[in-house]
Protein backbone atom coordinates (compact mmCIF):
# COMPACT_ATOMS: atom_id res chain seq x y z
CA UNK A 1 0.00 0.00 0.00
CA UNK A 2 1.46 3.34 -0.95
CA UNK A 3 0.65 6.53 0.83
CA UNK A 4 -0.56 9.41 -1.24
CA UNK A 5 2.05 12.14 -1.27
CA UNK A 6 1.73 15.69 -2.36
CA UNK A 7 3.87 16.58 -5.35
CA UNK A 8 7.12 18.17 -4.16
CA UNK A 9 6.49 21.45 -5.93
CA UNK A 10 2.77 21.23 -6.64
CA UNK A 11 0.24 23.90 -5.66
CA UNK A 12 -1.11 21.88 -2.72
CA UNK A 13 2.38 21.33 -1.33
CA UNK A 14 3.14 25.06 -1.55
CA UNK A 15 -0.19 25.74 0.14
CA UNK A 16 0.42 23.33 3.03
CA UNK A 17 4.01 24.46 3.53
CA UNK A 18 3.17 28.16 3.61
CA UNK A 19 3.45 30.39 6.65
CA UNK A 20 0.45 31.11 8.79
CA UNK A 21 -0.14 34.39 6.91
CA UNK A 22 -0.33 32.25 3.74
CA UNK A 23 -2.96 30.08 5.42
CA UNK A 24 -4.92 33.15 6.43
CA UNK A 25 -5.01 34.28 2.79
CA UNK A 26 -6.18 30.87 1.59
CA UNK A 27 -8.85 30.52 4.28
CA UNK A 28 -10.06 34.04 3.55
CA UNK A 29 -10.52 33.08 -0.09
CA UNK A 30 -12.81 30.27 1.10
CA UNK A 31 -14.70 32.65 3.41
CA UNK A 32 -15.28 35.08 0.55
CA UNK A 33 -16.76 32.24 -1.52
CA UNK A 34 -19.05 31.10 1.32
CA UNK A 35 -20.23 34.64 2.12
CA UNK A 36 -20.92 35.49 -1.53
CA UNK A 37 -23.38 32.63 -2.00
CA UNK A 38 -26.43 34.90 -2.26
CA UNK A 39 -24.96 36.89 -5.16
CA UNK A 40 -24.39 34.47 -8.10
CA UNK A 41 -22.02 36.64 -10.21
CA UNK A 42 -19.95 37.50 -7.14
CA UNK A 43 -20.00 33.87 -6.02
CA UNK A 44 -18.59 32.73 -9.38
CA UNK A 45 -15.92 35.43 -9.28
CA UNK A 46 -14.98 34.41 -5.71
CA UNK A 47 -14.83 30.77 -6.78
CA UNK A 48 -12.51 31.69 -9.64
CA UNK A 49 -10.37 33.70 -7.23
CA UNK A 50 -10.16 30.66 -4.92
CA UNK A 51 -8.99 28.44 -7.79
CA UNK A 52 -6.39 31.03 -8.81
CA UNK A 53 -5.34 31.38 -5.17
CA UNK A 54 -4.74 27.64 -4.87
CA UNK A 55 -2.88 27.35 -8.16
CA UNK A 56 -0.89 30.57 -7.73
CA UNK A 57 -0.66 31.20 -3.97
CA UNK A 58 1.92 33.95 -4.47
CA UNK A 59 -0.61 36.17 -6.21
CA UNK A 60 -2.88 36.23 -3.18
CA UNK A 61 -0.04 37.20 -0.84
CA UNK A 62 0.12 40.71 -2.24
CA UNK A 63 -1.77 43.72 -0.85
CA UNK A 64 -3.08 44.51 -4.31
CA UNK A 65 -5.00 41.25 -4.58
CA UNK A 66 -6.85 42.04 -1.37
CA UNK A 67 -7.36 45.73 -2.18
CA UNK A 68 -9.01 44.59 -5.41
CA UNK A 69 -11.09 41.98 -3.57
CA UNK A 70 -12.20 44.51 -0.95
CA UNK A 71 -13.07 47.04 -3.66
CA UNK A 72 -15.19 44.56 -5.64
CA UNK A 73 -17.01 43.38 -2.49
CA UNK A 74 -17.56 46.94 -1.27
CA UNK A 75 -18.97 48.14 -4.59
CA UNK A 76 -21.42 45.21 -4.69
CA UNK A 77 -22.45 45.73 -1.08
CA UNK A 78 -22.84 49.51 -1.28
CA UNK A 79 -25.08 49.13 -4.33
CA UNK A 80 -27.31 46.73 -2.36
CA UNK A 81 -26.69 47.90 1.20
CA UNK A 82 -30.28 47.46 2.36
CA UNK A 83 -30.18 43.68 2.04
CA UNK A 84 -26.64 42.81 3.09
CA UNK A 85 -26.09 40.73 6.24
CA UNK A 86 -23.59 42.12 8.71
CA UNK A 87 -21.18 39.17 8.49
CA UNK A 88 -20.87 39.78 4.75
CA UNK A 89 -19.83 43.35 5.51
CA UNK A 90 -17.32 42.11 8.08
CA UNK A 91 -15.87 39.84 5.39
CA UNK A 92 -15.18 42.96 3.33
CA UNK A 93 -13.61 44.70 6.32
CA UNK A 94 -11.35 41.69 6.81
CA UNK A 95 -10.22 41.61 3.16
CA UNK A 96 -9.31 45.30 3.49
CA UNK A 97 -7.47 44.55 6.73
CA UNK A 98 -5.56 41.79 4.91
CA UNK A 99 -4.56 44.26 2.20
CA UNK A 100 -3.30 46.76 4.75
CA UNK A 101 -1.65 44.07 6.85
CA UNK A 102 0.28 42.64 3.93
CA UNK A 103 1.57 46.15 3.17
CA UNK A 104 2.89 46.54 6.73
CA UNK A 105 6.46 46.18 7.99
CA UNK A 106 5.33 43.32 10.23
CA UNK A 107 2.26 41.76 8.55
CA UNK A 108 1.66 39.10 11.21
CA UNK A 109 1.49 41.57 14.06
CA UNK A 110 -0.66 44.10 12.18
CA UNK A 111 -3.10 41.40 11.04
CA UNK A 112 -3.33 40.02 14.56
CA UNK A 113 -4.19 43.41 16.04
CA UNK A 114 -6.66 44.32 13.30
CA UNK A 115 -8.44 40.98 13.62
CA UNK A 116 -8.59 41.23 17.41
CA UNK A 117 -10.13 44.69 17.31
CA UNK A 118 -12.55 43.72 14.56
CA UNK A 119 -13.81 40.83 16.70
CA UNK A 120 -14.01 43.04 19.79
CA UNK A 121 -15.90 45.79 18.01
CA UNK A 122 -18.30 43.43 16.21
CA UNK A 123 -19.29 41.82 19.50
CA UNK A 124 -19.25 45.14 21.34
CA UNK A 125 -21.75 46.67 18.92
CA UNK A 126 -23.82 43.48 18.93
CA UNK A 127 -24.05 43.70 22.74
CA UNK A 128 -25.00 47.38 22.53
CA UNK A 129 -27.94 46.49 20.28
CA UNK A 130 -29.08 43.68 22.54
CA UNK A 131 -28.93 45.82 25.68
CA UNK A 132 -30.71 48.67 23.87
CA UNK A 133 -33.59 46.42 22.79
CA UNK A 134 -36.19 45.83 25.53
CA UNK A 135 -37.73 43.02 23.47
CA UNK A 136 -34.39 41.19 23.53
CA UNK A 137 -33.85 41.56 27.28
CA UNK A 138 -37.29 40.23 28.24
CA UNK A 139 -37.06 37.23 25.88
CA UNK A 140 -39.72 38.46 23.44
CA UNK A 141 -37.27 38.45 20.54
CA UNK A 142 -36.45 34.77 20.90
CA UNK A 143 -40.07 33.83 21.69
CA UNK A 144 -41.02 35.42 18.38
CA UNK A 145 -38.02 34.08 16.45
CA UNK A 146 -38.37 30.53 17.74
CA UNK A 147 -41.98 30.43 16.59
CA UNK A 148 -41.65 32.15 13.20
CA UNK A 149 -38.10 31.63 11.87
CA UNK A 150 -37.66 28.22 10.26
CA UNK A 151 -33.93 28.19 11.12
CA UNK A 152 -34.99 27.80 14.77
CA UNK A 153 -37.74 25.31 14.02
CA UNK A 154 -35.90 22.24 15.34
CA UNK A 155 -34.84 24.04 18.56
CA UNK A 156 -38.38 25.27 19.20
CA UNK A 157 -39.83 21.80 18.75
CA UNK A 158 -37.15 19.69 20.46
CA UNK A 159 -36.11 21.95 23.33
CA UNK A 160 -39.02 24.39 23.61
CA UNK A 161 -41.58 21.61 23.37
CA UNK A 162 -43.65 23.34 20.70
CA UNK A 163 -45.83 20.71 18.98
CA UNK A 164 -45.35 20.17 15.24
CA UNK A 165 -48.92 21.18 14.43
CA UNK A 166 -48.46 24.40 16.41
CA UNK A 167 -45.44 25.29 14.27
CA UNK A 168 -47.56 24.86 11.14
CA UNK A 169 -50.27 27.11 12.61
CA UNK A 170 -47.68 29.68 13.66
CA UNK A 171 -46.27 29.87 10.16
CA UNK A 172 -49.75 30.47 8.74
CA UNK A 173 -50.53 33.12 11.38
CA UNK A 174 -47.27 34.93 10.73
CA UNK A 175 -47.83 34.93 6.97
CA UNK A 176 -51.33 36.34 7.52
CA UNK A 177 -49.88 39.23 9.54
CA UNK A 178 -47.34 39.93 6.82
CA UNK A 179 -50.19 39.96 4.27
CA UNK A 180 -52.27 42.47 6.19
CA UNK A 181 -53.93 40.97 9.26
CA UNK A 182 -53.56 43.36 12.18
CA UNK A 183 -52.91 40.65 14.73
CA UNK A 184 -52.62 36.92 15.38
CA UNK A 185 -52.05 34.52 18.24
CA UNK A 186 -49.04 32.20 18.16
CA UNK A 187 -48.92 28.85 19.93
CA UNK A 188 -45.96 28.10 22.21
CA UNK A 189 -44.71 25.14 24.19
CA UNK A 190 -44.07 24.27 27.85
CA UNK A 191 -40.40 25.30 27.84
CA UNK A 192 -40.55 28.14 25.31
CA UNK A 193 -40.29 31.02 27.81
CA UNK A 194 -37.34 29.51 29.67
CA UNK A 195 -35.59 28.67 26.40
CA UNK A 196 -36.10 32.19 25.03
CA UNK A 197 -34.73 33.81 28.17
CA UNK A 198 -31.78 31.41 28.30
CA UNK A 199 -30.87 32.12 24.67
CA UNK A 200 -31.11 35.88 25.21
CA UNK A 201 -28.88 35.94 28.26
CA UNK A 202 -26.47 33.34 26.87
CA UNK A 203 -25.94 35.70 23.94
CA UNK A 204 -25.51 38.79 26.12
CA UNK A 205 -23.07 37.17 28.55
CA UNK A 206 -20.92 35.37 25.99
CA UNK A 207 -20.84 38.26 23.53
CA UNK A 208 -19.94 40.75 26.29
CA UNK A 209 -17.17 38.47 27.43
CA UNK A 210 -15.78 38.13 23.89
CA UNK A 211 -15.90 41.91 23.36
CA UNK A 212 -14.04 42.65 26.59
CA UNK A 213 -11.50 39.86 26.06
CA UNK A 214 -10.65 41.13 22.58
CA UNK A 215 -10.63 44.86 23.31
CA UNK A 216 -8.78 44.68 26.63
CA UNK A 217 -4.96 44.59 26.53
CA UNK A 218 -4.66 41.14 28.09
CA UNK A 219 -1.20 39.81 28.91
CA UNK A 220 0.35 36.44 29.79
CA UNK A 221 -1.93 33.52 30.46
CA UNK A 222 -5.03 35.72 30.26
CA UNK A 223 -4.79 35.89 26.46
CA UNK A 224 -6.21 32.37 26.35
CA UNK A 225 -9.60 33.94 27.16
CA UNK A 226 -9.80 35.23 23.58
CA UNK A 227 -9.69 31.97 21.62
CA UNK A 228 -11.53 30.13 24.41
CA UNK A 229 -14.48 32.53 24.54
CA UNK A 230 -14.80 32.79 20.77
CA UNK A 231 -14.67 29.01 20.35
CA UNK A 232 -17.29 28.57 23.09
CA UNK A 233 -19.56 31.07 21.33
CA UNK A 234 -19.10 29.43 17.94
CA UNK A 235 -19.83 25.95 19.25
CA UNK A 236 -22.83 27.13 21.26
CA UNK A 237 -24.28 29.21 18.46
CA UNK A 238 -23.56 27.48 15.20
CA UNK A 239 -24.65 24.05 16.37
CA UNK A 240 -28.10 25.58 16.88
CA UNK A 241 -28.14 27.95 13.90
CA UNK A 242 -26.08 26.80 10.93
CA UNK A 243 -24.85 30.25 9.84
CA UNK A 244 -21.53 28.80 8.72
CA UNK A 245 -20.39 31.90 6.85
CA UNK A 246 -20.09 33.97 10.00
CA UNK A 247 -18.57 31.08 11.95
CA UNK A 248 -15.87 30.52 9.31
CA UNK A 249 -15.07 34.23 9.27
CA UNK A 250 -14.74 34.27 13.07
CA UNK A 251 -12.45 31.23 12.87
CA UNK A 252 -10.20 33.07 10.39
CA UNK A 253 -10.15 36.17 12.59
CA UNK A 254 -9.18 34.00 15.56
CA UNK A 255 -6.47 32.31 13.49
CA UNK A 256 -5.01 35.73 12.69
CA UNK A 257 -3.71 35.90 16.26
CA UNK A 258 0.05 35.49 15.75
CA UNK A 259 0.51 34.26 19.33
CA UNK A 260 -2.08 31.51 19.08
CA UNK A 261 -0.69 28.18 20.30
CA UNK A 262 -0.64 25.24 17.88
CA UNK A 263 -3.40 23.55 19.92
CA UNK A 264 -5.77 26.49 19.52
CA UNK A 265 -4.76 26.83 15.89
CA UNK A 266 -5.71 23.20 15.27
CA UNK A 267 -8.99 23.69 17.15
CA UNK A 268 -9.93 26.63 14.95
CA UNK A 269 -8.93 24.81 11.77
CA UNK A 270 -11.20 21.96 12.81
CA UNK A 271 -13.96 24.44 13.58
CA UNK A 272 -13.52 26.01 10.16
CA UNK A 273 -13.66 22.65 8.39
CA UNK A 274 -16.58 21.52 10.55
CA UNK A 275 -18.63 24.61 9.78
CA UNK A 276 -18.02 24.28 6.05
CA UNK A 277 -19.56 20.79 6.02
CA UNK A 278 -22.00 21.22 8.93
CA UNK A 279 -24.30 23.75 7.27
CA UNK A 280 -25.39 21.55 4.36
CA UNK A 281 -25.69 18.49 6.63
CA UNK A 282 -27.84 20.47 9.12
CA UNK A 283 -30.23 21.58 6.40
CA UNK A 284 -30.40 18.03 5.09
CA UNK A 285 -31.30 16.66 8.54
CA UNK A 286 -33.36 19.43 10.12
CA UNK A 287 -34.04 22.05 7.48
CA UNK B 1 21.91 -1.35 32.15
CA UNK B 2 18.66 0.33 32.85
CA UNK B 3 18.96 3.93 33.91
CA UNK B 4 17.31 5.25 37.02
CA UNK B 5 13.94 6.90 36.51
CA UNK B 6 14.15 10.55 37.40
CA UNK B 7 11.91 11.89 40.14
CA UNK B 8 8.75 13.74 38.99
CA UNK B 9 10.03 17.14 40.10
CA UNK B 10 13.28 16.58 38.25
CA UNK B 11 11.41 15.52 35.11
CA UNK B 12 9.40 18.75 35.24
CA UNK B 13 12.63 20.76 35.57
CA UNK B 14 14.19 18.97 32.60
CA UNK B 15 11.02 19.51 30.58
CA UNK B 16 11.16 23.23 31.29
CA UNK B 17 14.83 23.37 30.26
CA UNK B 18 14.26 21.57 26.97
CA UNK B 19 14.13 24.05 24.11
CA UNK B 20 10.61 24.16 22.64
CA UNK B 21 10.55 23.03 19.04
CA UNK B 22 9.56 25.75 16.62
CA UNK B 23 5.98 25.02 15.64
CA UNK B 24 5.47 25.03 11.91
CA UNK B 25 3.16 27.82 10.90
CA UNK B 26 3.65 29.77 14.08
CA UNK B 27 5.19 33.20 13.79
CA UNK B 28 7.85 34.17 16.32
CA UNK B 29 6.63 36.26 19.21
CA UNK B 30 7.21 39.89 18.22
CA UNK B 31 9.65 41.84 20.31
CA UNK B 32 10.55 44.82 18.14
CA UNK B 33 8.67 48.05 18.83
CA UNK B 34 5.76 48.93 16.59
CA UNK B 35 6.55 51.21 13.68
CA UNK B 36 4.32 54.26 13.25
CA UNK B 37 3.19 52.92 9.87
CA UNK B 38 2.13 49.58 11.36
CA UNK B 39 0.23 51.22 14.21
CA UNK B 40 -1.80 53.22 11.71
CA UNK B 41 -2.39 50.28 9.37
CA UNK B 42 -3.62 48.10 12.25
CA UNK B 43 -6.18 50.63 13.40
CA UNK B 44 -7.60 51.76 10.04
CA UNK B 45 -10.13 48.99 9.44
CA UNK B 46 -11.39 48.77 13.05
CA UNK B 47 -11.84 52.57 12.97
CA UNK B 48 -13.78 52.33 9.71
CA UNK B 49 -15.96 49.58 11.16
CA UNK B 50 -16.68 51.58 14.32
CA UNK B 51 -17.47 54.75 12.37
CA UNK B 52 -19.94 53.04 10.05
CA UNK B 53 -21.54 51.16 12.96
CA UNK B 54 -22.03 54.48 14.83
CA UNK B 55 -23.55 56.09 11.72
CA UNK B 56 -25.91 53.11 11.48
CA UNK B 57 -27.01 53.58 15.11
CA UNK B 58 -27.65 57.27 14.45
CA UNK B 59 -29.67 56.46 11.32
CA UNK B 60 -31.80 53.93 13.20
CA UNK B 61 -32.65 56.53 15.83
CA UNK B 62 -33.26 59.42 13.42
CA UNK B 63 -34.77 57.73 10.34
CA UNK B 64 -36.37 54.60 11.82
CA UNK B 65 -33.93 52.62 9.69
CA UNK B 66 -34.10 48.89 10.31
CA UNK B 67 -31.61 47.94 13.06
CA UNK B 68 -30.83 44.78 11.07
CA UNK B 69 -29.62 46.71 8.06
CA UNK B 70 -26.94 49.21 7.07
CA UNK B 71 -23.62 47.63 8.11
CA UNK B 72 -24.45 47.73 11.81
CA UNK B 73 -24.71 44.87 14.26
CA UNK B 74 -28.38 44.86 15.24
CA UNK B 75 -29.20 41.56 13.60
CA UNK B 76 -30.82 39.08 15.98
CA UNK B 77 -31.18 41.82 18.60
CA UNK B 78 -34.73 42.99 18.07
CA UNK B 79 -37.93 41.85 16.37
CA UNK B 80 -38.17 45.04 14.35
CA UNK B 81 -36.35 44.71 11.05
CA UNK B 82 -36.91 44.84 7.32
CA UNK B 83 -38.09 41.23 7.22
CA UNK B 84 -40.74 41.75 9.91
CA UNK B 85 -41.95 45.11 8.60
CA UNK B 86 -44.73 44.90 6.04
CA UNK B 87 -46.00 47.31 3.41
CA UNK B 88 -49.74 47.67 2.84
CA UNK B 89 -51.69 49.60 0.24
CA UNK B 90 -55.36 50.54 0.54
CA UNK B 91 -57.34 52.22 -2.23
CA UNK B 92 -59.71 54.81 -0.77
CA UNK B 93 -62.64 55.89 -2.91
CA UNK B 94 -65.33 57.83 -1.07
CA UNK B 95 -66.28 55.72 1.93
CA UNK B 96 -64.98 52.51 0.39
CA UNK B 97 -61.59 51.00 1.05
CA UNK B 98 -60.03 48.11 -0.86
CA UNK B 99 -56.76 46.28 -0.20
CA UNK B 100 -54.33 46.66 -3.12
CA UNK B 101 -51.76 44.06 -4.08
CA UNK B 102 -48.20 45.30 -4.48
CA UNK B 103 -47.14 45.24 -8.17
CA UNK B 104 -44.20 42.95 -8.87
CA UNK B 105 -42.06 45.78 -10.29
CA UNK B 106 -42.35 47.75 -7.03
CA UNK B 107 -41.16 44.95 -4.75
CA UNK B 108 -37.61 46.28 -4.56
CA UNK B 109 -38.82 49.80 -3.76
CA UNK B 110 -41.14 48.41 -1.10
CA UNK B 111 -38.25 46.51 0.46
CA UNK B 112 -36.10 49.64 0.49
CA UNK B 113 -39.00 51.51 2.13
CA UNK B 114 -39.21 48.83 4.82
CA UNK B 115 -35.50 49.38 5.52
CA UNK B 116 -35.76 53.18 5.69
CA UNK B 117 -39.44 54.16 6.13
CA UNK B 118 -39.34 57.92 5.63
CA UNK B 119 -42.49 59.94 4.86
CA UNK B 120 -41.14 61.16 1.53
CA UNK B 121 -40.23 57.63 0.41
CA UNK B 122 -43.69 56.39 1.46
CA UNK B 123 -45.43 59.14 -0.54
CA UNK B 124 -43.20 58.36 -3.52
CA UNK B 125 -44.05 54.66 -3.39
CA UNK B 126 -47.75 55.52 -3.04
CA UNK B 127 -47.56 57.68 -6.19
CA UNK B 128 -45.85 54.98 -8.23
CA UNK B 129 -48.19 52.29 -6.88
CA UNK B 130 -51.25 54.40 -7.71
CA UNK B 131 -49.94 54.94 -11.26
CA UNK B 132 -49.64 51.19 -11.71
CA UNK B 133 -53.23 50.73 -10.51
CA UNK B 134 -54.47 53.49 -12.84
CA UNK B 135 -56.90 54.80 -10.21
CA UNK B 136 -59.91 56.99 -11.09
CA UNK B 137 -59.68 60.69 -10.19
CA UNK B 138 -61.82 60.39 -7.04
CA UNK B 139 -59.66 57.59 -5.57
CA UNK B 140 -56.31 57.65 -3.87
CA UNK B 141 -53.93 55.09 -2.39
CA UNK B 142 -52.82 55.02 1.23
CA UNK B 143 -49.55 53.17 1.83
CA UNK B 144 -48.48 52.19 5.33
CA UNK B 145 -45.35 50.58 6.74
CA UNK B 146 -46.10 48.40 9.75
CA UNK B 147 -43.94 46.81 12.39
CA UNK B 148 -44.89 43.81 14.50
CA UNK B 149 -44.67 43.16 18.22
CA UNK B 150 -45.39 40.19 20.47
CA UNK B 151 -46.75 40.18 24.03
CA UNK B 152 -46.37 37.71 26.90
CA UNK B 153 -49.42 35.75 25.66
CA UNK B 154 -47.73 35.31 22.24
CA UNK B 155 -50.22 37.71 20.63
CA UNK B 156 -48.83 39.46 17.57
CA UNK B 157 -49.88 43.07 17.06
CA UNK B 158 -48.96 45.51 14.32
CA UNK B 159 -48.19 49.18 14.55
CA UNK B 160 -48.03 51.76 11.76
CA UNK B 161 -44.54 53.31 11.52
CA UNK B 162 -45.33 55.71 8.70
CA UNK B 163 -48.16 56.37 6.25
CA UNK B 164 -48.19 58.08 2.85
CA UNK B 165 -50.78 58.88 0.19
CA UNK B 166 -50.79 59.23 -3.55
Amino acid sequence: MTATRLADDGPLRRLVDGSYVDHLCTLTLVVVVINSNEDPPLFLAALAALVVGVLRPGWTRTPWWWFATAAVLAVRQISDWQGIDNHVVVTTYWTLALALGLAADDPARVLARSARWIVGLVFGFAVYWKLASPDFLDGDFFRFTLLTDDRFDAVARWIGGVPNEAMVLNEASWLAVLRGDEGALLVGGPRLDALALFMAWFAIVTESFIAVAHLAPLRGRWVVLRPASLLFFCLGTYIVVPVGGFGCLLAVLALADDELTPTWRRAYLWLFAGLVVYGPIWWLLFG
Amino acid sequence: MVGRRSQPSERRRLHRMRPRPESPGRAPVPTAPWSRKDRILAVLVPALLATIACVQIARVHTLDQSPWSGAGFGMFATIDGETTRSIHGVVVSGDETTEAALPENLRRSAFELAVVPTESATDELAERWAEELDLPDDAHLVVSVRSVDIDQDLRLTTDVIVEGTS
